[in-house]
């Protein structure tokens, strides 16, 4: 069997059904082979979109997503979405063809060193020289993005390599991984349970590693025990039910004020499967100081990366937060009624009605009307930009919801090829992209592939006619100073819709968001909602970029009256 | 000075990926010393830093698949100098603080200096 064949049968044996990808030059081979092969191949309009597809199919999924290009504009398309998928730890296996290994080195047509330009966004990545390691490469690379921490990794298969024979031998061995499962590591857990039971006023501070391990049931359930309320990070958004009682929401730079002021003004965070991005933190060398932190990561090199001198476990969520369950459970856990109560009060003065009425439409409007209208097991994804952040602000991820959103890279029109691809995983639940014009004209040709492989998702589009969040910065650091910022009236998004055989409709009335809502899901083509929203109303609350959570900036409508700076019981850590 | 040994796979790239873990966190490599060795299919590569962030990269390190093992080493490391002087060519190996003692009576003469050890 050539190279190719056993390329394709390697996915198979591997559980794939779905692959993502746009051929050409030298990939010919293994297109020939996924011709005949029974794998639905979903075209996509620009390689970018492959990998974001495959992500977002990977992140409902919880299982590696597949996307295949070509050598070299093929490949370089690929990175950004490679890249992507590496900062938000989602599994991809991405292939890339090259050119033939007699030319390699050649400055040959198509060529670029895709081997060297993956290398620091994949975990690992393979170029596979001669057809016999096929076989132990394909297995490897799946079972490297699963192991540990989930990561994209990448094959660089030349052509000649795809159309070579390979040994029945070397189909047949058997694969032995190369490298040993990553160490736990809860040396620390005694220390861990110590700071907890002592804790007088704790949080629980969640991240995406949670929602890769699917730990939210368990996390709630630790919460219940040690009676902490919980915040997230953007990525950990939807890992825990957001309407549990505990569930605070949000902390960061637009987060909601109870969780960025309950996560700083606690004696102790429980941080499962976070990184403290600058993000969710502010100010770095302002963030937990008079905090003991219990950091738990399945990445050890995470722990103390960011934050320094905290109490390390290193495992997987769901394991460590049974492991800390385990070990709380048989002692006589303190009641900290004044802290339970405190947060229940702080909750209170943060819990706004947004259902705001404005003219044009205010963007809190359409979460608030989302909230309602969306069934409990709705997709959302999100563009990145204003559109983001209000839905990680307002929008309620309860139920069987979930999430998706390009969290570490902030990749502008990550959203709507990502409800594709979560589409294409869970083709029964309702999928919608919230997206800013900015962003979906990024990607808005894949609504091609939607429309003709029947993929039927949502956008709704909040469109200000600006990069809204570059608009606001403008606005609040540089004096006003509007550069290179006004997206203007074009396009027509509804027309466009219409271009590519899509039903849409342009909403500019409070009143007709719910019909539209109504529409999208029942709709018999994917669907896109032009709202048009007031670009002069800032995401806010907002914490300035380099600044701590005590230099927030509230929003006029904001109802929070600020909570008061307990001094903690804990000493300052060094 | 912090030396760190590391056993690797040789395969393509692996030094690549070795320097760009520390290119990324912006800590220069000082000398770098790396061949096969005692395993088929392996190499190893010393790696020698003054920079103070370079004592905390081992989880960073030992993150590249293709790291096998990686520690820091200090008491035995050993400094190698291959220097070319208006007398000819020198080699120069020993403990670091010796070497380093003839080098500096070795005034203006071209030299590379690695450090290695096991």
């Amino acid at each position: 069997m050539r190279g190719a064949r056993v390329a394709v049968d390697m996915l198979k044996e591997q559980r794939v059904e779905v692959v993502f990808g746009h051929p050409g030059g030298a990939v010919l081979p293994l297109y020939d082979e996924l011709y005949s092969s029974g794998l639905r191949h979903i075209l996509t309009r620009h390689e970018q979109n492959a990998a974001h597809m495959a992500d977002g199919y990977a992140r409902v999924l919880k299982r590696p997503g597949v996307c295949i290009a070509t050598s070299g504009p093929g490949a370089t398309n690929l990175i950004t979405g490679i890249a992507t998928a590496y900062m938000d730890s989602s599994p991809i296996v991405a292939i890339t063809g090259q050119v033939a290994t007699s030319v390699m080195g050649n400055d040959a047509f198509q060529e670029v060193d895709a081997f060297g330009l993956f290398m620091p966004i994949v975990k690992h990545n393979w170029r596979i020289e001669s057809a016999e390691e096929v076989p132990r490469v394909f297995r490897e690379a799946f079972h490297v993005c699963t192991n540990g921490r989930y990561a994209p990794v990448h094959i660089d298969l030349p052509v000649d390599v795809q159309n070579a024979e390979v040994p029945e031998a070397a189909v047949k061995r058997a694969h032995v991984p190369r490298r040993k499962a990553p160490k736990k590591d809860l040396n620390r857990l005694l220390d861990a349970i110590r700071f907890i039971e002592n804790a007088e006023a704790p949080v629980i501070m969640v991240g995406g590693g949670a929602r890769w391990s699917q730990a939210g049931a368990d996390i709630l359930r630790l919460a219940e025990m040690i009676q902490a309320p919980v915040v997230t990070t953007l990525m950990g958004k939807g890992s825990v039910a957001e309407d549990h009682p505990l569930v605070l929401g949000p902390v960061g730079m637009h987060g909601k004020m109870v969780a960025t002021y309950v996560l700083n003004n606690c004696d102790t965070i429980v941080a499962l499967g976070t990184r403290f991005s600058d993000r969710s933190t502010g100010k770095l060398s302002e963030f937990g100081k008079q905090q003991r932190i219990v950091h738990v990561d399945i990445d050890s090199s995470e722990v103390g990366k960011n934050v320094p001198n905290v109490v390390g476990l290193v495992g997987d969520v769901y394991t460590v937060t049974h492991a800390l369950i385990a070990g709380l459970e048989r002692r006589a856990l303190r009641k900290h009624n004044e802290w339970v109560e405190r947060v229940r009060g702080l909750k209170r003065e943060c819990a706004c009605d947004f259902n705001f009425v404005g003219q044009p439409i205010l963007p809190q409007k359409i979460i608030w009307e989302l909230n309602r209208r969306l069934p409990d097991d709705a997709i959302i994804t999100t563009e990145v930009g204003r559109n983001q952040m209000w839905a990680e602000h307002f929008l309620e991820v309860r139920g069987k919801r979930m999430y998706l959103t390009s969290g570490g890279l902030g990749t502008m029109g990550f959203g709507f090829p990502a409800a594709i691809g979560a589409k294409v995983a869970a083709p029964d639940r309702f999928v919608i992209d919230i997206a800013g014009d900015g962003s979906l004209q990024m990607t808005m040709k894949e609504l091609a592939t939607a429309r003709e492989n029947g993929i039927n998702v949502a956008v709704i589009v909040m469109n200000d006619g600006a990069l809204g969040m570059v608009l606001q910065w403008q606005r609040m650091f540089y004096g006003k100073r509007y550069s290179a910022v006004h997206l203007g009236k074009l396009p027509d998004f509804v027309k466009i819709a219409e271009a590519y055989g899509c039903e849409a409709v342009r909403v500019e009335r409070n009143s007709e968001l719910p019909d539209a809502i109504e529409q999208a899901q029942t709709a018999d083509t994917p669907f896109l909602i032009d709202v048009v929203v007031d670009a002069d109303e800032d995401m806010l609350p907002i914490m300035p970029p380099g600044k701590s959570a005590k230099e927030v900036v509230l929003g006029p409508r904001c109802i929070w009256k600020g909570g008061e700076t307990v001094a903690s019981p804990v000493p300052a850590r060094p | 000075m912090q030396v760190l040994s590391l056993l690797v796979h040789d395969d393509w790239g692996v030094m690549q990926r070795i320097a760009g873990v520390f290119t990324r966190k912006r800590i220069s490599i000082d000398t770098i010393f790396a061949g096969p060795c005692e395993k088929p299919g392996c190499a190893r590569v010393i790696l020698a830093s003054a920079d103070p962030r370079f004592a905390k990269m081992l989880e960073h390190v030992r993150r590249v698949h293709d790291v096998i093992e990686a520690d820091y080493i200090e008491n035995n490391a050993e400094e190698f100098v291959l220097l070319r002087s208006a007398s000819g060519r020198k080699p120069l190996s020993g403990k670091p603080e010796e070497v380093d003692a003839q080098l500096g009576k070795e005034d203006g003469a071209a030299y590379v200096r690695a450090y290695g050890a096991l």
